[in-house]
């Protein structure tokens, strides 16, 4: 997570391909088209709701900054990171416009430190999914050749 | 040429119209959680593939019926399907055919079998169309019709799970895990211990007031050749066997002293994996692993939406305490070890509803 990356204004989640749930110590992200999933750590569970939302990511940086105990310069560099991960397995989508909305993490009652979001991926269910591939249509028959 | 849906629909609904009389159907009233589900086989060859795991559920006679299924084949009933006006940008990856559904109707395409479902959920009237009862496969005679049922368990807030169910008593544990990881070895192990059947592969869960699963199919499968194998299954004949002589199926309901609970409260779930020891035992594990254990092949076996089903079995596993079950090559002790799990988790839960009634 070191490359260098643009990170946009603010992202939203592609809910057409990807299903997440938060738990206290990560979010696992499922890729419901071909199994993949994924284990986030780290600050993730703290952040996650405003990042998926639309909340401007540079708020979520201060906020998360806020916090302390970790140099500033890798809070930002290390959610950057994050985020254009996240956007290279199209799991965050861009997203131009910050909902403006107020952030969640500000209103949490637990102020834990942070810790730089770890990305975890496991790839052994696609199997399941490649079964039954998708089949051309034969035109003269109006059904999928087999 | 059938252009839509709507076109296909009343193409199905025409023909039953026209029947003069139903000379060859036979009928099976089969159960759904708590609700009734109506299959009319056109065909007796048909009732024979589809109808063996599932005869055994009788619903009550107050329950409800929320679907009329009509199953035809065409060699035995003439019903030819014209030319279906659709492309491939109708298709998905699974059966369900987007291009090919609205509100009312959800419309299956059945690759294996060269055949197609449509459903009018408002009418509760549904046709399952194939060439013939010998394109049916193995897995499907095995569980039947498990693709609308993901789609059936959606409609009713309920929804289809990839795991196996025991159950004693009406307290019950669920096994999680990817194909070959033990739950079929396990659910069976469990059953030769005296524990009642709910499920080896798919079970149907609700969370309405707690954690239940109810049963949907009879049938149970072992790998011939698995390494693990409940010992009482080295006397017992298989009733099928898949036509690569890889799988053996067993309906339980058809086996002396074996029973199959139609629900049960789920108490735990556990991920069986195999140990080299010679002892089982169990090892708490947390929610999240709980979830990656049930939620990837459930979800990627599944005709019902995604997030619909993520946030099921996330409130399932953050209500009900994980583990990971070591399980040695003999089965016997990991199925007494769940039998006493689900009595110790009783205990317990009784134990809690009592004091906080008493408090």
């Amino acid at each position: 997570m070191n490359r260098k990356v643009n990170t946009p204004a603010a992202v939203r989640f592609n809910h057409d391909s990807f299903a997440y749930e938060i738990f206290d110590r990560e979010v696992i992200v499922l890729n419901m088209i071909d199994g993949t999933y994924y284990a986030f750590g780290g600050s993730t569970p703290q952040f996650w709701e405003d990042l998926v939302s639309g909340r401007s990511i540079d708020r979520i940086i201060a906020a998360l900054e806020d916090r302390g105990s970790t140099a500033l310069s890798d809070v930002r560099s290390s959610v950057s990171s994050f985020v254009g991960a996240l956007m290279e397995e199209q799991i965050l989508l861009f997203q131009d416009v910050d909902t403006g909305a107020l952030l969640r993490l500000n209103q949490s009652a637990l102020i834990a430190p942070f810790a730089p979001p770890t990305i975890e991926k496991h790839v052994d269910m696609q199997d399941l999914l490649t079964l039954d591939p998708i089949h051309d249509v034969e035109p003269e028959k109006g059904w999928p050749r087999s | 040429m059938i252009a839509n849906a709507i076109a296909l629909q009343r193409y199905f609904h025409d023909w039953l119209l026209n029947l003069a009389a139903l000379p060859k159907v036979t009928k099976l009233r089969t159960c759904f959680g708590e609700h009734g589900v109506e299959i009319t086989f056109h065909d007796p060859e048909l009732a024979s593939a589809y109808g063996r795991a599932l005869k055994h559920s009788i619903p009550s006679a107050s329950a409800a019926t929320i679907l009329n299924l009509h199953v035809v084949a065409q060699d035995s009933s003439g019903l030819s399907l014209p030319k279906l006006g659709w492309d491939k940008t109708d298709f998905s990856l699974k059966r369900v055919v987007p291009g090919w559904c609205d509100n009312k109707r959800t419309t299956f395409l059945l690759r294996t079998e060269k055949g197609i479902c449509l459903i009018n959920w408002e009418d509760r009237l549904a046709f399952v169309w194939l060439p013939s009862h010998r394109n049916i496969p193995w897995w499907e005679r095995a569980a039947p019709f498990r693709w609308l049922a993901d789609q059936l368990a959606q409609r009713l807030g309920m929804c289809t799970l990839h795991c196996g169910v025991v159950s004693k008593d009406g307290h019950g544990v669920l096994f999680a895990g990817p194909a070959g990881a033990g739950k079929s070895t396990l659910t069976l192990a469990c059953v030769g211990h005296g524990l009642d059947y709910v499920g080896d592969d798919y079970c149907l869960f609700e969370y309405s007031s707690e954690p239940t699963c109810f049963n949907l199919y009879s049938s149970a499968k072992w790998s011939i050749e698995a390494a693990v194998r409940p010992s009482w299954l080295s006397d017992q004949l298989p009733h099928e066997i898949d036509e690569s002589g890889a799988k053996a199926v067993l309906y339980i309901d058809e086996l002396p002293s074996r029973a199959i609970a139609g629900r049960t409260r789920l108490l735990a779930v556990l991920m069986p994996r195999l140990t080299p020891h010679h002892q089982a035992g169990l090892e708490p594990a947390s929610p999240p692993e709980a979830l990656r254990r049930l939620a990837p092949s459930t979800i990627a076996q599944s005709e019902a939406d995604g997030g619909f089903l993520m946030g099921h079995i996330s409130r399932l596993v953050k209500t009900v305490p994980a583990y990971h079950l070591d399980m040695p090559e003999d089965t016997d002790e990991p199925a007494s070890l769940v039998s006493r799990l689900i009595s110790r988790l009783q205990t317990d839960r009784d134990r809690l509803r009592h004091d906080a009634i008493c408090s």
